[in-house]
């Protein structure tokens, strides 16, 4: 994959990029039930060894340089730390590196409060019963 | 020492709140020490979702057939994502003889405060 320079990327930035560079839950879970995203933890060490989401892969942001192989370049790369700052930066530096990447702007706190009762039982239901995209 | 809901139900006034839930940074120091457990009564379905890698794991509608899982020695803390069903479960282990307190703030904002450098506050070793 070829490298974006940082000033082309800029000179570029409109408002279409800055809509696109963001996702949302509701079509994250969608994309990610479908098999389109790989969705990307990429907190401390420390914050992953306290708690850790059943879904996606763990990749400290400071490993993420070093570990682009751990990455499925056919996917959309959702980045997510627990709100959104450091996930932009993963994010940013993932589309640099030619990665089609979005940041979850609801980050891993708004996902643990919206998939709790119910919503977690239908949501990870529905995974179960379709497990080919994962 | 088990307590009959009768006698429960004598003690929810607002003087008494206060004993019936504990606050996160308290429940971290007091984890820390050794003197509580935390017990997490979401269902299995929402332990998939997210997990924390410590205290106990015990769904709320099978805390009558496990509870000689639970520590007696502790001060358990109960904990769902707000505080609605923990707070049931914590009536039910009161009324089994349990020292109990529900988690303020629930688990969300338990993960919220061990965000960042927070997360070095909760000892994962101890």
């Amino acid at each position: 994959m070829n490298d974006i320079p940082f000033a082309d990327y800029l000179r570029r930035f409109d408002y279409d990029e800055r809509v696109a560079m963001k996702i949302q839950l509701p079509e994250l879970l969608k994309l990610y039930a479908e098999g389109q995203v790989q969705l990307i933890d990429i907190r401390f060490n420390e914050e992953y060894a306290a708690w850790r989401l059943g879904i996606g892969r763990h990749i400290p942001l400071n490993e993420l340089p070093d570990r682009l192989d751990e990455l499925d370049p056919n996917k959309t790369i959702v980045t997510m730390c627990p709100h959104y700052d450091r996930a932009e930066i993963a994010r940013l530096f993932l589309t640099l590196k030619g990665f089609h990447a979005r940041y979850l702007t609801d980050g891993m706190l708004g996902l643990a409060n919206h998939l709790r009762g119910d919503r977690a039982r239908d949501y990870m239901d529905a995974l179960q019963s379709d497990t080919t995209n994962h | 020492m088990t307590q009959t809901l009768d006698e429960f139900a004598a003690t929810i006034v607002p003087a008494q709140m206060g004993n019936a839930r504990i606050a996160i940074d308290a429940f971290i120091t007091a984890y820390n020490k050794g003197e509580a457990e935390l017990l997490d009564i979401r269902v299995p379905e929402e332990t998939a979702v997210w997990q924390l890698n410590f205290g106990l794991r015990i769904p709320a509608n099978e805390l009558p057939a496990r509870l000689d899982e639970l520590p007696k020695d502790k001060l358990l803390v109960v904990a769902c994502p707000l505080t609605d069903r923990s707070n049931m479960a914590r009536s039910y282990l009161i009324a089994q003889g349990f020292n109990a307190k529900y988690l303020q703030g629930g688990l969300l904002g338990l993960v919220d405060r061990l965000k960042g450098v927070g997360a070095q506050d909760i000892r994962l070793d101890r």
